[in-house]
């Protein structure tokens, strides 16, 4: 197994794509190879309640911090085979190292996350991430409003669509999520003029 | 006979457009893809606009050509606002499916353009180096894939081992390059091979934080 590079793949879409599942279905998949997986997750998700990354042998590796990338690579035992990282988009970009560093040590690490934040816009250092996997799945989910292919993610603050100047990370709070596509997704998109005044 | 598009035309805002990126290294076949997606799009009476990049010297100015040998005639555009806007003029209600091959060496002046084509209804679908010679992301290109609709990697064969490669080794009198050459350097098989990660060689480890 360890000859050789390891690879990275990458899993991208918006909320309710699905990524978590296919990341699970690629985890299992490795498990029943019995490889030695290694699942991260990031702490910042707090919902491990309703939507915890389970495999069917239920480990569950919470990562530390995503301003401390030391953690991470302290959470990776030196034997893994496979690292499986999901929502990956909340770790910063200092992640692309920890990446590197695996591949070269021959793990394939394959890691699910948000392609872009709810203003439509790149997420992080999910775009880097992208260019440098072997394989890139992007997934759609449904639209909310009308059915067809959805590969944005709206927020909603009270039902209403939310501001563009709202902060990025939001998990929790008082607002919600749908999948929507092009021509449903409302953002109040600031010009290119406003945007130079601020 | 009379393009009876001319008279049906309508607006298609009803449904939403798409934007499709083709990526992977230098002889994996993103051009080749790029025109059967397009000759696909023509079979069915959809009109193509096809573009592609002036820098790109390799084939005649008015064609975009695969290593292969295939041609197809294409607008070439440069890096000047003018002409980047010149797409928007030339994609104009008509055009249901816009091609651009070569689009890393494009700015990122072309992102809101391609955005605003979308927006209209039309299908884009763009072919691309996804990583430059050092293995690191090619310009807008992480930016693209990103918001992108579809995300397609396409694979080379290592000149080396033959295993599935996906970098671009430059090769400069028969040595790797070096980190500091410059990104782009325009050439075909003389000086660019595909490796897989355990063949590709850089000098240089990137300076990851540097870059980011």
């Amino acid at each position: 197994m360890k000859s050789g590079k390891g690879s990275l793949d990458i899993v991208v879409g918006c909320m309710f794509s699905g990524k978590t599942e296919e990341l699970m279905r690629l985890i299992r998949r490795a498990e029943y190879a019995k490889q030695k997986v290694v699942t991260i997750k990031h702490r910042i998700d707090n919902r491990v309640d309703t939507t915890c990354i389970n495999s069917h042998t239920g480990r569950i590796l919470i990562a530390a911090a995503a301003d401390d990338v030391a953690s991470l690579r302290a959470a990776i035992p030196a034997d893994a085979d496979v690292v499986a990282i999901d929502e990956i988009q909340f770790f910063p970009t200092t992640i692309t190292e920890v990446i590197d560093e695996l591949i070269d040590r021959g793990v394939r690490v394959i890691a699910a996350g948000l392609d872009t934040d709810f203003r439509g816009q790149p997420f992080g250092v999910m775009p880097h991430l992208m260019t440098l996997a072997d394989h890139v799945t992007k997934l759609a989910a449904i639209c909310m409003q009308c059915g067809k292919d959805a590969r944005l993610t709206q927020r909603l603050v009270n039902g209403k669509p939310a501001d563009w100047h709202d902060p990025i990370i939001l998990v929790g709070a008082e607002d919600s999520y749908e999948a929507r596509c092009r021509n449903c997704f409302t953002i109040n998109k600031p010009s290119r003029q406003q945007r130079a005044n601020t | 006979m009379p393009d009876i598009r001319e008279t049906m035309y309508i607006p298609a805002k009803k449904s939403p457009g798409r934007l499709e990126v083709i990526c992977g290294s230098m002889f994996s076949g993103k051009t080749e893809e790029l025109m059967r997606r397009l000759r696909r799009a023509e079979f069915a009476k959809q009109t193509v606009l096809t573009i592609k990049h002036l820098i790109d010297a390799r084939a005649h100015h008015q064609c975009i050509v695969s290593h292969d040998g295939q041609e197809r005639s294409a607008h070439a555009i440069d890096n000047t606002p003018e002409g980047i806007r010149k797409i928007l003029t030339l994609a104009s209600h008509n055009i249901d499916v816009v091609g651009i091959d070569e689009l890393q060496f494009f700015p990122k002046d072309i992102l809101p353009i391609l955005l605003a084509l979308v927006d209209q209804g039309k299908r884009i679908v763009v072919a691309g180096l996804d990583l430059d010679f050092r293995g690191e992301p090619f310009g807008i290109m992480p930016t693209v894939m990103a918001l992108a609709d579809s995300v397609t990697k396409l694979n080379a064969v290592c000149g080396m081992c033959g295993k599935n490669s996906h970098f671009s080794q430059r090769i400069v009198n028969g040595q790797p390059a070096r980190y500091e050459d410059p990104i782009v350097v325009i050439g075909a098989a003389e000086s660019y091979e595909p490796r897989c990660r355990s063949c590709f060689v850089i000098e240089k480890k990137p300076e990851y934080k540097a870059m980011l």
